[in-house]
């Protein structure tokens, strides 16, 4: 970090010099054409100032690459942070799943030798869609997006919350990078999330859809939840306004404005007993 | 360079050295009391006085100058060299570009050469007194947006 500290003053020093000289010598050449404020030998002194001046901008160029690559390694950083506490939530998953894959060993042997092959049957369904849960469900064109759908639905899974996720297009024309993306996504999931686990087990749903238009990419976020009144629907993307109580109020203020930053479109829509949330992105 | 009187001292290099104070201290979004901008302002200018007849030309001034704010603002401020560096600089072209402008328009409408703006003390003060309200107009709006420099400590980006 402190490298790249570094590296931003060094090209903000040089600019600054580069531009300061540059203003200089335009000035200066106003006065050498009126004969104000001159040494008797200017052309040393052009010669001089110029020749730095080049130095200054060809040193630029190595230093702005440097820079650049010093972003470049910070953003694998920041993916590769993503990527481990994926694969630390799907090893806890696993870790899981032997753990009880014992005791269904156990119950199935016993089954088997008491020979109540429905009992078995029943068993065995109910065992193969525990298993579903831990399938690679997610390839929306962008791995930044399908880790963290990846993540937020097993997380949602283990809440009990029935996910729904619909992939109709894959991304390969967006401009919005895919951290600011994972923010959006992220935010509206945590609150998606957070909203069904108000509710009793039988009614958590969470709904992700993804398709496009000829002119835009479209995410729908929907979940099931208490009744929203109008009001707060309309309230809902102010900085500090939340339903869930004082000091929050951040994430969808937060999300409205890199949605907008990155020439897109937020709203958010309540039927009944869910909210949609609806974000559009224009293609590139 | 002509040495200057100590009436153009104060008439111009006094007030020019205060203005050029205030406006680094807003880049760099530092605040200090009216006394130390005073002193600040009073030592660059009267260094400048000092070494003025001994420098010939127009670009090794501003080095100089611009060296000497440098060195007297960290001295007060004793802290943010890379800051104060920044603003200074910055300032520096700012204000010799808008002495620039000042001066073309004023040879352009008037049709007077450089040279009578120079010698002409009438002409001269209205030239300089254009140049500080053209600044202090630039300071407010530099103030009023808080138009600092770069924070590079901040990093609760969006």
């Amino acid at each position: 970090m402190n490298n790249k500290y570094l590296s931003l003053k060094t090209v903000v020093a040089f600019n600054i010099i580069s531009v300061f000289l540059l203003t200089l010598f335009i000035i200066n050449n106003f006065l050498v054409s009126n004969q104000i404020f001159q040494p008797i030998d200017i052309r040393i002194f052009n010669l001089i100032f110029g020749l730095f001046i080049v130095l200054l901008n060809v040193l630029d160029i190595f230093i702005i690459r440097e820079l650049f690559n010093h972003i470049k390694k910070d953003y694998m950083y920041k993916l590769k942070q993503i990527e481990l506490i994926n694969m630390r939530e799907m090893n806890d998953l696993v870790r899981e799943q032997r753990h009880d894959l014992l005791n269904h060993m156990q119950i199935i042997y016993g089954l088997l030798k008491l020979k109540k092959y429905d009992r078995l049957e029943e068993y065995l369904l109910e065992f193969g869609k525990e298993t579903e849960k831990l399938k690679p469900l997610v390839n929306t064109g962008v791995p930044e997006v399908d880790i963290l759908l990846q993540f937020k639905i097993n997380k949602a899974l283990r809440l009990n919350i029935d996910v729904d996720l619909t992939i109709k297009c894959k991304i390969d024309n967006l401009k919005i990078n895919p951290f600011d993306l994972n923010k959006i996504l992220s935010n509206l999931l945590d609150n998606a999330i957070d909203a069904t686990l108000e509710l009793e087990e039988d009614k958590r749903f969470i709904g992700v859809n993804m398709f496009q238009t000829p002119m835009d990419y479209i995410f729908t976020i929907e979940n099931s939840c208490k009744l929203l009144e109008k009001h707060t629907l309309n309230r809902i993307f102010e900085k500090n306004f939340s339903t869930k109580g004082t000091s929050r109020g951040m994430g969808l203020y937060i999300v409205k404005k890199i949605v907008e930053k990155n020439n897109g479109e937020i709203t958010v829509d309540s039927a009944y007993d869910k909210v949609i949330f609806t974000v559009m992105f224009p293609k590139n | 360079m002509q040495k200057l009187s100590l009436v153009e001292f104060f008439i111009f290099s006094f007030p020019e050295a205060l203005i050029i104070t205030i406006f680094i201290l807003a880049l760099c979004g530092l605040k200090i009391n009216y006394f130390k901008i005073v002193s600040i302002g009073f030592i660059v200018s009267f260094s400048a006085f000092l070494i003025r007849p001994y420098i010939n030309s127009f670009l090794l001034n501003v080095f100089v100058y611009d060296l000497i704010m440098i060195i007297v603002i960290y001295l007060f401020i004793k802290n943010y060299l890379f800051n104060i560096f920044c603003s200074v600089i910055l300032t520096s072209c700012i204000y010799i570009s808008v002495e620039n402008f000042n001066i073309q328009t004023i040879m352009y409408f008037l049709k007077i050469p450089a040279e009578s703006i120079i010698k002409n003390m009438s002409i001269r003060l209205f030239a300089f007194i254009t140049q500080i309200l053209i600044m202090i107009i630039l300071f407010l709006i530099v103030r009023k947006l808080n138009f600092t420099i770069i924070d590079f400590e901040d990093e609760n980006d969006i």
